[in-house]
């Protein structure tokens, strides 16, 4: 049973099961932690609880995108020069890029909701929140240029440098708060500032991050994973195609 | 299916499905024409989402600037543009002064403060839950109206009619609801105003 | 106060995607496994 269970979890290892496991406990400590244990906001009141999910998802896209470009940069200087360099620093690059359009996505969603309730709307199109959107859109459209069929190099260039360019958005979309006039409050937590958070409200937010971003590590493991055994799968498709086609060639010659 | 036996057969061979059979006769098919074959496939779906992206990516431009670059005035900002903002609607950004708010005659009204400047608002709708929040800063979307009015800064001719309101909740975060004024009001607020804590109601 | 409501909604879409997502990509990698023969008796590794 248990040999089956190995067999059947192709994208597993004993590393990546216990990073699971405790990234699964220290889910179950912040939905206790956030919804329970930390206490109400003076001004937002219970509003202050979805903080917990909110700027975890922000910054983990934003780590994921950072990784994304540093991969890609990588891949356009070494990967002419070293091939199969070049094929791990891609699956790297996009299997972060596809964790920060989740992550985005979810901040966008955690981001209305609380929205909803602290500012009275949904949605608003303020710098911060114009940006972000464009930037889940950017990385979206990079996430469809890496399925269109092409070599697998000349696809993962293209990929490579789009998502150097979709770089630049990331640092307007981190100050938009401070260059234009925004409905959406300023940075709380920045280098070499005190943080403008009460002791509980701080610790609970710092282990939320680091919650999260475990649970992000396990996915984009998993993610590299099966982006490796699709490679494969193509490779192993297009070898058996060009077989059956050279025998009907072969035959009916 | 293509008949591909009989090797006595002369001219071109039709494919089944109707498309011409592109296969060579007499060489093997060379692999990169089959990848490209595969591929082209998929291309029509791709482009189209390209496409879709593009389209969405434009709309998002045109909000930014039609929106983002100038979200709100501040109060001091639109009592100077009174004389060309006339009836526009824009947005106006402001503390709102807690002993100011009167809510008994059906509307809401109170005062909103920013660099030193009052403003008076008549609010039309139901004030988000947040506004309960002292010295919260809020942004209004509405127009000025004349009217005269009375306000702790000293008359004014003209009154600020709103229909909706928007909470700009600060980066602060506490639980200590003692000292959460303070938290709210940043430290230089009152610096240079004709207006003194006292005036509003404040210690200090 | 309804703000809970909304405040449950948020909790439950982040840890429903994350969770709908880690399982998509699992069952990903176990479908294509399977199709490459990873683990089975008859994989011909040429």
């Amino acid at each position: 049973m248990q040999q089956a269970e190995r067999k059947d979890s192709m994208t597993g290892s004993l590393a990546t099961t216990t990073l699971g496991w405790a990234s699964g406990a220290s889910l179950i400590v912040v939905l206790v932690t956030g919804l329970i244990t930390s206490p109400k906001d003076a001004n937002q009141g219970e509003a202050v609880r979805l903080l917990y999910v909110h700027v975890p998802m922000i910054w983990i896209a934003y780590g994921s995108f950072i990784i994304t470009a540093v991969y890609s940069g990588l891949f356009v200087a070494k990967a002419a020069s070293r091939p199969d360099l070049g094929r791990h620093l891609d699956r790297v690059a996009g299997s972060a890029a596809e964790i920060g359009v989740v992550f985005t996505g979810l901040t966008l969603v955690s981001g209305a909701l609380w929205g909803r309730i602290t500012w009275g709307v949904y949605w608003q199109w303020d710098a911060r929140l114009t940006t972000t959107v464009l930037m889940f859109v950017t990385y979206l459209g990079y996430l469809a240029l890496r399925k269109l069929p092409a070599d697998p190099y000349v696809r993962s260039r293209r990929a490579a440098i789009v998502a150097l360019i979709a770089t630049v958005n990331l640092p307007i979309v981190h100050y938009s708060v401070d260059w234009w006039r925004t409905l959406h409050q300023g940075a709380s937590i920045t280098v070499g500032n005190k943080p403008e958070y009460t002791n509980d409200i701080l610790i609970a937010l710092l282990f939320a991050v680091v919650a999260f971003t475990l649970v992000a590590l396990w996915l984009g493991i998993h993610r590299y994973r099966v982006i490796r055994l699709e490679e494969i799968r193509e490779e192993e498709g297009i070898e058996m195609a060009i077989a059956a086609r050279r025998a009907e060639a072969e035959v009916g010659s | 299916m293509t008949s591909n036996g009989d090797g006595g057969e002369l001219g071109g061979r039709q494919d089944l499905d109707g498309g011409p059979d592109l296969t060579p006769r007499t060489e093997a098919p060379h692999a990169d024409d089959i990848r490209r074959q595969l591929r082209a496939g998929q291309r029509k779906w791709v482009a189209s989402i390209v496409a879709v992206l593009i389209v969405v990516v434009g709309f998002i431009v045109v909000q930014f600037l039609r929106d983002a670059t100038l979200f709100f005035r501040n109060v001091d900002e639109a009592i100077d543009q009174r004389d060309d903002l006339g009836d526009r609607r824009f947005r106006i950004q402001g503390r709102v002064i807690p002993t100011s708010v009167d809510s008994s005659s059906g509307v809401v009204t109170f005062e909103l403060m920013h660099n030193c400047e009052v403003a008076g608002v008549r609010h039309l709708t139901d004030p988000p839950e947040l506004f309960d929040n002292p010295w919260t800063p809020v942004v209004l979307e509405g127009r000025w109206e004349p009217g005269a009015i009375d306000l702790v800064s000293g008359e004014d001719t003209h009154v600020f009619v709103s229909d909706r309101m928007l909470i700009k909740h600060t980066n602060e975060y506490t639980s200590d609801f003692e000292a959460r004024v303070e938290a709210n009001l940043p430290a230089d607020f009152f610096d240079g105003c004709d207006i003194t804590r006292a005036d509003v109601g404040l210690a200090g | 106060m309804n703000s809970w409501g909304t405040i449950l909604l948020g909790y439950g879409l982040v840890f429903g995607t994350i969770g709908a997502y880690a399982l998509s990509v699992v069952a990903r990698g176990r479908r294509v496994g399977k199709q490459l023969g990873i683990g089975a008796e008859d994989h011909d590794d040429e």
